[in-house]
């Protein structure tokens, strides 16, 4: 594949549960350096590079665009989906390096059991940079199923030890109010994407969150000290939003409801075949953030 | 026609599957307990992916998958898939597989068309039940297929020989056609009436392939709805577009694909299906079939003789005329020959009411064509036959002069 510019490579695998955000963070992710850090930093710039990746990419970016949600994943084994980003900045330096980012978009299924994992996600064993992402407010949630996660992709990605591990909670929207999450997330909202000259300011902010966001997995009450205590003391931590706000849906009373409610507020009819939509243009926050940690581990941030 | 014993298998997105420790998802929803922890049921999991284009998705274009495919443990599966609308998540692209597994030689009883059996029952319907649950066998009354020679009609015959060499003949390539996928599926319905019910199982296929190479191997034949929906490493495939009519050219290799071909570039339907009449019969694949006179063209007596062997003697013995033909036209005859002896003494192997003649005829061909110690076995058995008196008078100078 001809290249635009020199770069460095990398395989990133994303992992999470089935409707914990893996597909929705990746076209975020995209849409950010697309549309905002190609403003802020110019002239960083992303391109797909593989058919895939122009559809996982553009494709499901169009799609968020149009106010609506990618479709679900069918359980198979994945494309690589290709990007390359030019002309990444480093905090005071007037250097700019590319790299190439190799993405994953699979579906959360197959990370049931490990025969289906080493099945259907042989790259787990070469990627680079694992981001598992995990949803606090799906009803799935909790430490055991996110440690037992975390065993599961160490047994088939092997020498996860020397693999750039992040853990990202996802659609903090519907957190950032509560009490626990005003003091560390609140003052953050609403996202202010980086320009060069902000980058140590940036950098200190994602380091800080990291810190935060470890004692807060370590928090007796998350019950997650062991998955902690296992996980290699390099590992980061982010919390994001991909979209910023909650989708909703429409029940045939032309009632609107929030995306997680079963059932209609004013009719009570069940959910069922009502497509999940956005209300406004997506605002992400910090969806950046598990890019930057890879843009720094390897070393061209 | 017997009743099919089928093993049903449900697969969808759903929050608790048939293993609720799986989660939610995609998974198997209800399966036979026969199925349960074997290499098929995770066969039938990977088989059951359906992707749909963002353009056939925005345009509400989406098409129904059908696919007929082996299972590692040698039995088949027919399945349908459609588009399910939302999951429980309320994320568009939920979709139902629903598969069917039959066994081998109860396929071949029914006639081996998983057109046929996809037509007549039920699969994939909005209504059906996604409780998860054991599914209990089913068993299927299928109507007995009359094939219509007007079927034929309106098909390319260069395209369907080419197709049909490539399904008989086998190979490491999936044809991959190219076009509107009814008028593929109307394709592989001809495809299926063209072929002997043993050959019909090897044209497994999937009639919406878009995103699926990774199930390549399991297909001889897929198709995709237009050359932008076609898999990217083309060369495992060979391309057959049904807009322009172009495709690569396929070369015969056996007796069977050979004649096959010729009879259907010269649209010469009626010959076609009375030999794979005849072929069914003979391997026990059509028992109620009445008998039908067997063909007398070098190909076809070539192309019958591979395909049902030895099977073939008790067709032939009480007609020397035949026997002769066959062994005229069957390449290396001594397996015949060999055989036609081993099956009957000489009046028997050459009929009450042949011209002697004719009998001399067959006995000499038998004679050549045999291996010597089989003949003089044969001769040193029967001779007291009085079919064999005629020769066994006839002595040569060696034994004339020995005496």
């Amino acid at each position: 594949m001809a290249r635009l510019f020199y770069s460095k490579h990398r395989v990133v695998a994303t992992v999470g549960l089935q409707g914990h955000g893996k597909t929705v963070f990746l076209a975020s992710l995209f849409r950010d350096s697309f549309f905002v850090l190609s403003e802020t930093m110019k002239p960083f710039a992303v391109r797909a590079v593989t058919a895939k990746a122009d559809d996982v990419f553009y494709g499901n970016a169009q799609t968020l665009h149009d106010l609506a949600l990618p479709p679900a994943n069918p359980r198979s084994k994945p494309e690589p989906a290709v990007l390359e980003f030019a002309y990444v900045p480093r905090p005071r330096s007037q250097r700019r390096r590319n790299i190439s980012l190799t993405f994953y978009d699979i579906a959360g299924e197959i990370f049931s059991n490990d025969r289906m994992a080493g099945e259907y996600a042989p790259f787990l064993s070469e990627a680079d940079d694992i981001i598992f992402l995990f949803d606090p407010t799906h009803p799935d949630f909790n430490a055991l199923r996110a440690a037992r996660l975390v065993d599961l992709v160490a047994r088939v990605a092997g020498r996860s030890g020397r693999k750039n591990l992040i853990i990202a909670l996802s659609k903090m929207d519907e957190l950032r109010d509560q009490d626990e999450w005003a003091d560390t997330i609140g003052h953050l909202w609403p996202d202010t994407p980086p320009s060069q000259a902000d980058l140590p300011t940036y950098f200190r902010q994602m380091d800080n969150l990291s810190q935060m966001l470890r004692l807060w997995w370590t928090d007796p009450a998350r019950e997650s000290r062991n998955l902690m205590n296992l996980l290699a003391k390099q590992t980061r931590f982010c919390a994001l939003s991909s979209v910023g706000h909650q989708p909703v849906w429409d029940c045939e009373c032309r009632a609107t409801n929030p995306g997680p409610l079963r059932q209609c507020v004013q009719c009570h009819a069940t959910r069922v075949g009502a497509r999940l939509r956005l209300v406004r243009k997506p605002e992400p926050f910090r969806v950046r953030d598990p890019l930057f940690w890879i843009f720094r581990a390897a070393g061209v941030m | 026609m017997p009743a099919l014993q089928a093993l049903p298998h449900l697969f969808s997105s759903v929050e608790r599957g048939l293993f609720p420790q799986r989660g939610g998802g995609f998974q198997t929803v209800g399966v036979s307990s026969d199925l349960i922890g074997t290499e098929d049921l995770n066969l039938l999991e990977e088989a059951a992916f359906y992707a749909v284009s963002r353009e056939r998705r925005a345009a509400g274009a989406l098409p129904v998958k059908e696919t007929f495919f082996k299972l590692p443990s040698g039995r088949f599966a027919v399945g349908r898939t459609v588009d399910l609308g939302t999951d429980a998540l309320g994320r568009e692209g939920n979709y139902l597989s629903h598969h069917l597994v039959f066994g081998r030689e109860e396929l071949l009883e029914a006639g081996a068309n998983p057109l046929a059996i996809l037509d007549t029952v039920p699969l994939a319907e909005a209504e059906t039940d996604l409780t998860p649950r054991e599914l209990a066998p089913l068993t299927l009354d299928l109507t007995p297929e009359q094939t219509d020679p007007r079927i034929f009609e309106g098909i390319n015959p260069a395209l369907l020989a080419n197709l049909a060499t490539r399904t008989v003949d086998g190979g490491t390539e999936t044809a991959l056609l190219i076009g509107d996928e009814t008028a593929s599926r109307r394709l592989l319905r001809v495809l299926f009436a063209a072929l002997a019910r043993e050959e019909r199982l090897r044209l497994t296929f999937s009639t919406h392939f878009y995103e699926s190479h990774h199930l390549r191997s399991l297909f001889t034949l897929a198709s995709v709805n237009s050359r932008s929906e076609a898999p990217p490493p083309r060369q495992q495939f060979t391309l057959c577009d049904l807009g322009d009519g172009e495709f690569p050219p396929a070369q015969p290799k056996s007796a069977y694909a050979a004649w096959l071909a010729e009879r259907l570039k010269a649209r010469d339907w009626e010959a076609v299906m009375a030999l794979n009449g005849t072929l069914d019969r003979l391997r026990g694949n059509h028992p109620g079939l009445a008998q039908a006179p067997l063909p007398e063209s070098a190909k076809a007596c070539a192309a019958l003789w591979e395909r049902a062997g030895t099977r073939i003697v008790p067709e032939l013995v009480g007609s020397p005329r035949l026997v002769k033909v066959f062994l005229q036209h069957v390449p290396a005859p001594s397996a015949l020959a060999d055989a036609l002896l081993a099956a009957a003494p000489p009046s028997e192997l050459c009929g009450p009411n042949a011209a002697p003649e004719t009998v001399n005829d067959c006995l000499a061909k038998l004679k050549s064509a045999a291996t010597g110690k089989h003949w003089s076995q044969w001769v040193k058995q029967w001779s007291d036959d009085p079919v064999l008196a005629s020769i066994s008078q006839k002595k040569s100078w060696w034994q004339k002069w020995k005496r």
